[in-house]
Order: structure tokens, then C-alpha cells, then sequence
């Protein structure tokens, strides 16, 4: 069965609200905002940052170690995200959590200002990819700089596998497939089962 | 703050892992072990060029994504490096420590061979053994 997970602008907005003001908790003595009932700190960062760390990285190792290290950093995000949405009493206990999960993340994503986005699933093959349409809040940061030739996001791609792996319980990888900062109109991640990166 | 309702799963680093077919797995720790005869060898790994562990002879999977995510960043500078100078194409690299050798070196267009060794070790013995190992671990990985 294909299951098909989308936000609508209007439930983006509701997201907005829900994850920025419902979920978030400012604690007035450190100036520090906490997510989810989560103990780990968050806060608000410019989209452009998360690109320049990527950018940095791949101008002194190149591109697949630094693409690498920005997943792996996106992975734990999106796990320790799945972790906590878990935990929220809506959203855990039907069906064993998992299709729930899964469908949860998207709307989190939108309301957190990372891009408003789709979920595809197929349970009988396992595929998975997520769609944003209009590209991640990362993609359209590093478009501003100019055209890249390879994706601006892998620490979104490493955020949707550690989100789809703890919600399915796989061991997915994810790869970029498309990137509005090479040109495409939308950024598209897609779960592979790939051994290796491919060679320039 | 209350305390938190996180639930604590397993780590989640231990998901992401490289799951070559299992012919391919056997035929490389195969060829890695085959490096045991060189003397001074201690361990070595295949990985993906994003460092990303393929295959590896250590005790502990940790210990080879360490060594895998450095020999990845070790290449990936040394080929940045030799673009910048214009000295051609990455070969080989060597680090020399106090305690030991690190021998780097590119399997393919897809891979990297890391080797540790001995500070002991005889280097031109170990470069043609790590050579010939890169080179069959180049033709496994073209078979797939």
C-alpha cells in the first residue's frame, strides 16, 4: 500500500503555531528555549549557517566526507526529533507508532520553518521520499549564493533518514535527488539502498 | 523545567551503516585479513569516499568508523590539495606517528583502503600489499 502524508498551507500555519509556541518552552533564567518537553536546548538559527557548515567542510576535505559528517549531524536531529514526537500523547500509541511517526514529521518540519513538504511511503517495497516543493529553507539559502553543481542538503537528507528510521525501525540511507540550489524547482530526498557514493 | 519525556532508544549513529551483498562482504574481510602475513600490520578498513565504514578487521565497529571517517577527510584534503598546487591526481598518503603508520590509499574511483601499522612495519613491503589489495578491492566493487 502506498500511504501519501502532505501539508496543506493552511495546516502549515497550524504547525507553525503548534511547534513555535505550543511545543516550545522558554525558560526565562537561561534565555533558552526547550522542544518537545525535550532536554536538549534549541534555538532559532539562520538557514544560511547550517549551508555555510557544508561549505566550509567541503572546501578542506571535499564533498563526500563533508557531506558525510552534515548527514550524520541531520541523522541524529531527525532521530532525537522522531524520539521526542514519540513521546507526545497523540501522536504515539495507534498502530504501533510507526505510520504515525512518520506522518508526524512532515508537519513538524513545515512548522519549524524547514520547508513545507510531502511524505511518500510504499510499505510493500519500502521506498520512502520526502518532497518539498518549494525547496528546503537550506536549498533556497544556498541558491542565494549561486548554482551548486552537488546538493546543499545533505543535513536535511541525514534529518529525514534519522526521522524515517526511528519511526519504521529501518536502516534506510537517503539520498538528494534533487536540490533547488542546482537548479531544480524542488529539493527531493529518496531512500536508497546504495553502497557507495557515486564517483565525480 | 520538568523532566523531559524523551524516550531513549538505541544510538542512532548505530543505523547508519553500509550493507554491501553478502558475497562481496565475505570477499572483502577476505582481502582485508589476507593483510595480516604483512608484518606490523594491526588493521585496516575499506570505506565508502565519504567515510562511510564498508568492510573493516577491527574488534570494535567504532574504532573502524574513526579510522574510515579520517582516511575519508585524509584523502579528500590531500585531493583537494593536489588541485590546488596542480600536482594531478591522489595516490597514496602516509602518516608517520610516534607509534605507528596510517597508509591511505584510493581503491577505485568509490572507495579508500586504510591500513594501520606498526611504526615497525617495512613500508615498501606494506605499499605493495596495500597496493594489490586496493586494486582487487577496486575489481570487487566494479563487479557490483
Amino acid at each position: 500500500m502506498k500511504h501519501r502524508f502532505t501539508v496543506t498551507e493552511k495546516e502549515s500555519e497550524a504547525q507553525f503555531r503548534r511547534v513555535s509556541q505550543e511545543l516550545l518552552i522558554h525558560n526565562p533564567h537561561q534565555g533558552v528555549n526547550y522542544w518537545g518537553g525535550a532536554d536538549y536546548p534549541t534555538m532559532l538559527i539562520w538557514a544560511g549557517r547550517i549551508y555555510d557548515f557544508l561549505r566550509v567542510l567541503e572546501g578542506i576535505v571535499g564533498y563526500y566526507p563533508a557531506r558525510m559528517q552534515s548527514y550524520l549531524v541531520g541523522y541524529t536531529s531527525g532521530w532525537n526529533g522522531a524520539d521526542v514526537s514519540a513521546s507526545f500523547p497523540a501522536d504515539a500509541p495507534t498502530n504501533d507508532g510507526q505510520l504515525r511517526l512518520l506522518s508526524a514529521g512532515n508537519g513538524i518540519l513545515s512548522g519549524a520553518g524547514w520547508g513545507r513538504c510531502e511524505i511518500g511511503y510504499d510499505d510493500v517495497t519500502g521506498a520512502v521520499h520526502w518532497e518539498f516543493p518549494e525547496g528546503t529553507a537550506i536549498g533556497l539559502a544556498a541558491r542565494q549564493e549561486g548554482r551548486r553543481t552537488k546538493p546543499a542538503c545533505p543535513f536535511v537528507a541525514g534529518f529525514v533518514a534519522g526521522w524515517t528510521n526511528r519511526s519504521l525501525g529501518t536502516k534506510s540511507e537517503f539520498q538528494e535527488t534533487e536540490c533547488v540550489s542546482k537548479g531544480d524547482a524542488r529539493c527531493v530526498f529518496t531512500s536508497a539502498e546504495f553502497l557507495r557514493p557515486k564517483a565525480d | 523545567m520538568d523532566s523531559p519525556r524523551t524516550i531513549r532508544s538505541q544510538n542512532p549513529l548505530e543505523t547508519v551503516i553500509v550493507r554491501p551483498p553478502l558475497d562481496l562482504a565475505e570477499a572483502l574481510k577476505e582481502e582485508l585479513s589476507g593483510m595480516r602475513n604483512v608484518p606490523g600490520w594491526i588493521s585496516a578498513a575499506v570505506t565508502r569516499r565519504d567515510g562511510l565504514a564498508i568492510q573493516h578487521t577491527f574488534g570494535r565497529g567504532q574504532e573502524a568508523n574513526a579510522l574510515c571517517a579520517m582516511a575519508a577527510a585524509v584523502v579528500g584534503s590531500a585531493r583537494s590539495t593536489g588541485e590546488e598546487l596542480r600536482q594531478g591526481a591522489f595516490n597514496y598518503s602516509v602518516v608517520q606517528y610516534r607509534d605507528g603508520l596510517l597508509l591511505v590509499m584510493e581503491a577505485g574511483p568509490e572507495a579508500i583502503l586504510a591500513c594501520l601499522l606498526k611504526r615497525s612495519a617495512n613500508l615498501g613491503l606494506a605499499l605493495l600489499k596495500v597496493t594489490q589489495v586496493a586494486k582487487r578491492i577496486e575489481e570487487r566493487l566494479e563487479e557490483i
